[in-house]
């Protein structure tokens, strides 16, 4: 039984920071350093079209034409203009919305014509890594009913430009580095697991770490991936990947 | 298919189908708890979220809570790298994956 000092606690936090001693550190610290990183310079975006892109995938969910797609048959049906910030271009806009909020009906066609229009696959890559921080930090945040601090102010530098020399088209949309292709200047990626998921933002290695980093800290980390009774978090495994089944099937996800 | 293992490694079964949306209880302990909850996150439903938040916080304690908000928001980032780079699924999986299309019927929905 919960006391009810602790239940106050838990549930009338506020601020993400308020749980601080009840969450783990290592969850808090995880939010912390990815919003840091996100307003650094990236690989290849600046610091200040990171942050766009983190407020943009918030912006996507009020946006009606995205409400309209996700309602009908099919979201090519649909056409019109998002409901964006207005400080990324359209194309970027594109990506951003349907991934925030449909993305179980992505298509490698659809990829195929923003490589085409002019999206290059390393900014797609770690565009796709934004949005998928920024759902997974806001998640927790309105699954416990906190609130965080504003982004960090972007950082002034220009992006790096790394693409690794490994990377190539095998098993998805975009080019991956598979573990044998890795070189010493792509950096650790993969520890000892390496299936296509872990696989999938490499061709952007430092997104790759920065994803994962963050996502061990609210999953499992990825030493006890294959463990099917590890016990490393408050409730069990099976626990863990009921809420992980339902939440990718509404998600569409099939993975 | 880690589901699936987790569960069999306490002896029991576990209902795929349960996944695709009834909550029955079975046998991952607080598992209808566990659904709605997952729901309520994923379709933004402050309402059904508020009902729940202090049933769970009964049930799993304060820590056990926050990790099930940490592992639904987790998977709100998972889901969309895989969907949005179009990986496959891993060679280990491909056996396990009939027998679980076969499970949840999602062979029902190919057009």
């Amino acid at each position: 039984m919960t006391d009810s000092s602790s239940l106050q606690a838990v549930l009338g936090a506020e601020m993400l920071e308020d749980l601080r001693g009840i969450a783990r550190d290592d969850l808090l610290d995880a939010h912390i350093r990815a919003r840091n990183w996100i307003a650094a310079p990236g690989t290849w975006l600046t610091g200040a079209e990171r942050v766009a892109v983190v407020e943009e995938t918030l912006q996507a969910a009020s946006c009606k034409l995205c409400r309209d797609r996700k309602d009908a048959l099919t979201p090519y049906a649909v056409e019109g203009d998002h409901d964006s910030l207005g400080t990324l271009d359209d194309l970027r806009v594109e990506v951003i919305h349907r991934i925030a909020t449909d993305s179980g009906r992505l298509t490698g066609a659809w990829v195929d014509d923003l490589k085409a229009n002019g999206l290059s696959d390393g900014d797609y890559v770690e565009i796709v890594s934004l949005v998928a921080m920024t759902k997974m930090m806001d998640a927790f945040l309105w699954a416990t009913g906190t609130t965080a601090a504003g982004m960090p102010a972007p950082k002034d530098g220009a992006p790096t430009g790394y693409r690794p020399p490994g990377a190539k088209m095998s098993s998805a949309w975009v080019p991956l580095v598979a573990p044998e292709d890795l070189t010493e200047s792509d950096g650790e990626l993969y520890g000892g697991t390496a299936g296509f998921v872990l696989q999938a933002l490499s061709l952007v290695p430092d997104s790759q770490r920065a994803f994962w980093a963050l996502g061990q800290s609210h999953y499992i980390p990825m030493t006890e991936i294959r463990d099917p009774d590890t016990k490393v978090r408050a409730i069990s495994r099976a626990q863990i990947e009921i809420l992980a089944g339902r939440t990718s099937a509404l998600h569409g996800c099939m993975y | 298919m880690m589901l699936r293992a987790s569960v069999q490694d306490t002896g029991d079964e576990f209902e795929l189908t349960s996944l695709s949306g009834a909550q029955a209880e079975g046998t991952v302990p607080h598992q209808k708890l566990l659904l709605a909850f997952a729901e309520a996150v994923v379709l933004r439903d402050e309402a059904a979220a508020t009902e729940l938040r202090p049933t769970l916080v009964e049930s799993l304690g304060p820590a056990g809570y926050l990790d099930a908000c940490s592992a639904v928001a987790g998977f709100h980032g998972f889901s969309r790298v895989a969907d949005a780079s179009g990986i496959q699924l891993d060679e280990r999986y491909l056996a396990d994956a009939e027998d679980v299309k076969a499970q949840t019927g999602v062979r029902e929905y190919a057009a």
